[in-house]
């Protein structure tokens, strides 16, 4: 019996010992791999700035709950304290816990080299340890302009924050005082350079990180040096709303006039933006398009416009920039002005009533027997019907036959049916044949009626 | 005593066309009908193209493409043409709205035109001593040019007929581009402004915020002024003083 108690006392450590098994685990692959106690466990590389932290799992393969009592990481030969322990993850250092039958727990090793070299430690769970190795390595340097290191994996280089569209640079100087050439490279949408840039064994260099947002979000990327790897951010933010506001010249309302339009903004913009005004318009009832309407500047109705930092008016891209002149043609009806740049839209509209006859150009010339009259202008309304002459002798009386009319309906209808592209423009010659002596005809007045009223023209000499 | 025949005014459907300015080069170098009034334009099809040079009175057209002077008339249509020579060249218009002259200044020819062709007038170019800004025609037998002499603008007549020299003036303030019409008036550039300085002296001053790089006559009543910064064009209507924008053909 004696013999029998001594013999279950010494086969329960090595029943403990083998109730526990470590195993390195993969959080990426999700996959375990069993640690082998009697050889080192190599934690891996890092820079002297580095932490990494290998995560280990302690599986309970026996048939009952083992309580561990022990969890330290102990460094050993020259490797100074604190370059290797368990990490906060894991229990407080002098605390217990239990493991159930066929269950685990994760616990995280902590390797932080501080300076180049090779480290060592053990690793005591229970009776179990397990030697543990690391290498602190020369590696690159990064620091920006103003002195701040940078760690790979642990630190982020924040590019900065800026409008949509733009692009905000950051420098950061590259050290590499390793033996071989390394290149640095950026990676990730609207993060430059696109180029890598080689860094000379040795040598420092500057390198310009950009971020041209693309989103009005926090954007990420990576630079990676040799294979090291740094976390790069930006914060993109939305242009703010351009507020435009059109304004027309006092004259929009008038045919045959060239007004002009122009655009300010409520603030004062931040980017540079594109946009276009158009014009169109609508001509009052029964009347055609007037194709004369239009901005001289292009020949159309389509203005090109934009818009620069600082800018509080938008700028047309032919002609004057500052104010963009159109014709109002010759036709009643309504224009209306339609801008459209980056997201913001603004509109504007003049309309042109009917308004009566108007003459631009006038002459009564004498001819052998007859006086040619010539009259050039427009009617806005389409529609003259009635057309009126008194000639005059030189002491202003009225010659025979006195009010001459004629019933212009017609012809005109059909002259604008025929010439669409002249709006409500029109030059007129009538010939009015003479009997006597010509030279006692010395003046005419002319009456040109259509909807609008009766338009009357100052007396017109015959000359 | 003199009595108007009533009720028999021309109503044929040809006594109403669309109203016509001129015609003018456009920045493509082609010339083209300006159709309108004033405040409303409008560019016809081109009648010509690869123009160095274009004046038109409205009744008739001086044209100027590689090598050859064409003359056109109120609709369009050549009247006369001839091989003439190289570059561009100035022009000027009878008071009546005739083709007059034109001047040649890569060759220094004045020639004057017969109503057939042009032929060379008896002018020796030495005695304009600059370059030729302008070129009138105030009567059949004289020639005014406005020459520009280091900066300074000069009015010089010569007679046709047998190249003397009958005037010569300079033009106090005045500046190139300018334009100088038969009866003596002179359209210069100034300040922010387009100046007419009639023949008595009298200057009305036409607000203009443009460049002015060349002026031309486009139509009775009319000059064309094209302008750098930006480049545009406008028609000055000389009667009112009203400046406006010319429509840029779509190409």
């Amino acid at each position: 019996m004696i013999a029998r108690l001594i013999l279950l006392a010494a086969l329960l450590p090595f029943t403990a010992l083998a109730q526990l098994e470590l195993t390195l685990y993969n959080t990426a692959t999700n996959t375990e791999t069993p640690l082998n106690l009697a050889q080192p466990f190599d934690v891996g590389s890092a820079a002297a700035c580095q932490t990494i932290t290998p995560r280990l799992r302690i599986h309970n393969i026996g048939s009952t709950t083992v309580e561990i009592q022990t969890l330290e990481v102990t460094v050993t030969g020259a490797t100074p304290a604190g370059v290797f322990k368990t990490d906060s993850h894991d229990p407080l250092p002098g605390s217990s816990f239990l493991i159930a039958s066929a269950s685990f727990r994760d616990i995280w090793i902590d390797f932080s080299p501080g300076a180049p070299g090779q480290y060592t430690a053990t690793l005591a769970v229970n009776s179990l340890t397990l030697e543990l190795t690391g290498e602190g390595i020369t590696a690159p340097t990064v620091t920006d302009s103003a002195g701040k290191s940078y760690c790979p994996g642990r630190d982020l280089i924040y590019v900065g924050r800026t409008q949509v569209g733009t692009t905000i640079q950051s420098t950061l100087t590259l050290g590499n005082p390793t033996p071989n050439a390394v290149s640095a490279t950026v990676t990730g949408a609207d993060f430059g350079p696109s180029a890598a840039v080689a860094v000379g064994p040795g040598a420092s260099q500057t390198i310009q990180l950009t971020f041209t947002p693309s989103i009005p979000n926090t954007e990420t990327a990576t630079l990676t040096i040799g294979s090291l790897v740094y976390n790069l951010s930006g914060d993109g933010f939305a242009a703010p709303l351009l507020q435009p506001a059109l304004q027309l010249s006092s004259n929009a309302n008038l045919s045959s006039n060239q007004a002009q339009v122009s655009i300010s903004l409520a603030a004062a913009a931040s980017a540079t933006t594109a946009g276009q005004l158009t014009l169109a318009f609508q001509p009052a009832s029964n009347l055609t398009d007037d194709p004369n309407i239009v901005f001289p500047a292009t020949g159309t109705r389509t203005m090109s416009v934009v818009v620069n930092p600082g800018d509080t008016a938008i700028h047309f891209q032919a002609g004057d920039p500052n104010q963009c002149t159109f014709q109002t043609g010759t036709t009643a009806g309504t224009i209306t002005f339609t801008l459209t740049i980056g997201s913001a839209t603004a509109t504007a509209s003049t309309t042109i009533a009917p308004a009566i006859v108007s003459l631009d150009l006038s002459s009564a010339v004498p001819a052998t027997d007859s006086i040619l009259l010539t009259l050039a202008g427009f009617d806005n309304t389409h529609a003259a019907s009635l057309l009126a002459f008194t000639f005059y002798d030189p002491t202003g009386k009225a010659i025979t036959p006195g009010l001459i009319q004629s019933n212009v309906s017609s012809p005109f209808a059909n002259y604008y049916q025929a010439n669409p592209r002249a709006g409500g423009t029109f030059s007129l010659q009538a010939t009015f044949p003479v009997s006597g002596d010509i030279t006692k005809v010395s003046a005419v007045d002319v009456q040109f009626t259509n909807p609008a009223g009766v338009a009357s023209t100052a007396r017109l000499p015959v000359k | 005593m003199a009595t108007l025949l009533a009720g028999t005014l021309a109503w044929a459907q040809s006594g109403l066309t669309p109203p016509q300015i001129g015609y003018v080069r456009d920045r493509a170098s082609n010339v083209r009908p300006l159709l309108g009034i004033s405040g409303n334009f409008w560019l016809g099809d081109a009648v010509a193209s690869h123009v160095l040079s274009a004046a038109s009175s409205g009744k008739a057209s001086i044209l100027k493409t590689t090598g050859m002077l064409h003359v056109l008339d109120a609709l369009g249509h050549p009247i006369g043409r001839g091989w003439i020579g190289y570059g561009p060249a100035v022009f000027a218009f009878t008071p009546s709205g005739g083709p007059a002259l034109a001047w040649l200044p890569e060759s220094g020819h004045l020639l004057l035109w017969n109503g057939l062709r042009f032929e060379p007038a008896r002018v020796n170019p030495a005695d304009l001593h600059g370059t030729v800004v302008s070129l009138a025609a105030p009567g059949p037998d004289r020639a005014s040019f406005v020459i520009n002499r280091d900066g300074q603008l000069w009015r010089v007549d010569i007679s046709i007929r047998d190249g003397a020299i009958l005037f010569a003036a300079a033009l106090p303030g005045a500046t190139a581009p300018a334009l100088l019409f038969d009866d003596g008036s002179l359209l210069y550039t100034g300040s922010s402004a387009l100046i007419l300085r009639d023949s008595q002296g009298t200057e009305r001053t036409v607000p203009f915020t443009g460049t002015p790089v060349q002026m031309a006559p486009m139509g009775r009543d009319w000059v064309l002024i094209e302008t750098s910064r930006p480049a545009t064009q406008f028609g000055l209507r000389l009667s009112t003083g009203a400046v406006f924008q010319l429509p840029e053909e779509v190409r």
